[in-house]
């Protein structure tokens, strides 16, 4: 009996780790909006975002459509090697991020999907810069010019067009 | 799309209207990418051809920011080139001008950007 009770247990505590394993690594599916208006909901958790990228420092922002948001946020990608502290996993490598990277250098306009963990430090409400969450105090990137990061796991669905030359 | 000579603009409509295909744009949009083309040709307008053109520089950066704040005056987010963001009008005086700098940047010089060394069996680059 005894030992039926550990086994029970055992079944239980594996049961209950692998639910709390899958709704950490789930990606959260959100909008830029999402992350600037509600940056304390989404801190530190795995979302799966659609944005254009732009630049050395892959500044991330999004150009989709005329709707402007309440808040805003300067973010940019981070690779996990180059994030401290380490985030646990690292990024997929593959063809999306070489395309995601060539494309960029060739001057397009590029659009995609990334999956990665959001750090949010600072949010932009009413032409003032608000502290939110833990994290680096200064920001993110260059000049800590970044208002958060997503430290990138994984980027897919690439759309990249030309910028139209003047 | 444009081509300015001291004072005569010439529009490359045929151009505009592919990137208005190209990107969907809706009327409003594309009636900002005509004014904002236009405001970028205009800064060019005037200023003549100087030692800067034979370099390969026409005063491009200047041009771009005029654009972006056509853009921003119009409200009007500006998908094909990323010059000006609706949600940057959150943004303090300083930080939307240097945030503008950093949009102008990225457009005349992508270069910056590393290219991925392609991987063989599986070394991906760093």
């Amino acid at each position: 009996m005894k030992n039926l009770a550990s086994l029970l247990s055992l079944v239980l505590y594996a049961v209950l780790s692998y639910g709390q394993m899958d709704t950490r690594d789930t990606p959260l599916k959100v909008t830029m909006c999402d992350l600037y208006e509600h940056p304390e909901q989404y801190a530190g958790k795995i979302v799966e975002v659609r944005a254009n990228v732009s630049g050395n420092d892959l500044a991330l922002d999004d150009f989709s459509n005329q709707k402007s948001c309440s808040a805003y946020m300067k973010l940019h990608l981070e690779l996990p090697k180059e994030t401290t502290p380490a985030p646990g996993f690292d990024l997929v490598r593959g063809d999306a991020y070489n395309e995601l990277r060539e494309k960029l250098h060739r001057g397009m306009n590029v659009i995609a999907t990334y999956e990665g963990r959001f750090d949010p430090v600072f949010v932009w409400r009413d032409q003032k810069r608000l502290k939110v969450g833990e994290g680096d105090d200064k920001g993110y990137g260059k000049n800590h010019r970044y208002d958060g990061r997503i430290v990138l796991r994984k980027v897919s669905d690439i759309l990249a067009r030309a910028v139209p030359r003047r | 799309m444009g081509k300015t000579v001291g004072n005569s603009i010439t529009l490359n409509y045929d151009a505009v209207d592919s990137v208005k295909g190209d990107y969907h744009l809706n009327a409003s949009e594309a009636s900002a990418l005509d004014a904002g083309l236009t405001g970028h040709e205009g800064t060019h307008a005037g200023s003549g051809p100087s030692v800067f053109g034979f370099l390969g520089m026409h005063g491009e950066k200047a041009a771009y920011t005029n654009e972006s704040i056509v853009y921003q005056g119009l409200h009007n987010t500006d998908r094909p080139t990323l010059l000006w963001n609706e949600s940057w009008a959150t943004l303090d005086e300083q930080t939307i001008n240097q945030t503008r700098d950093q949009a102008v940047q990225h457009v005349l010089h992508p270069d910056k950007v590393e290219a991925p060394i392609p991987h063989v069996q599986g070394n991906f680059p760093e």
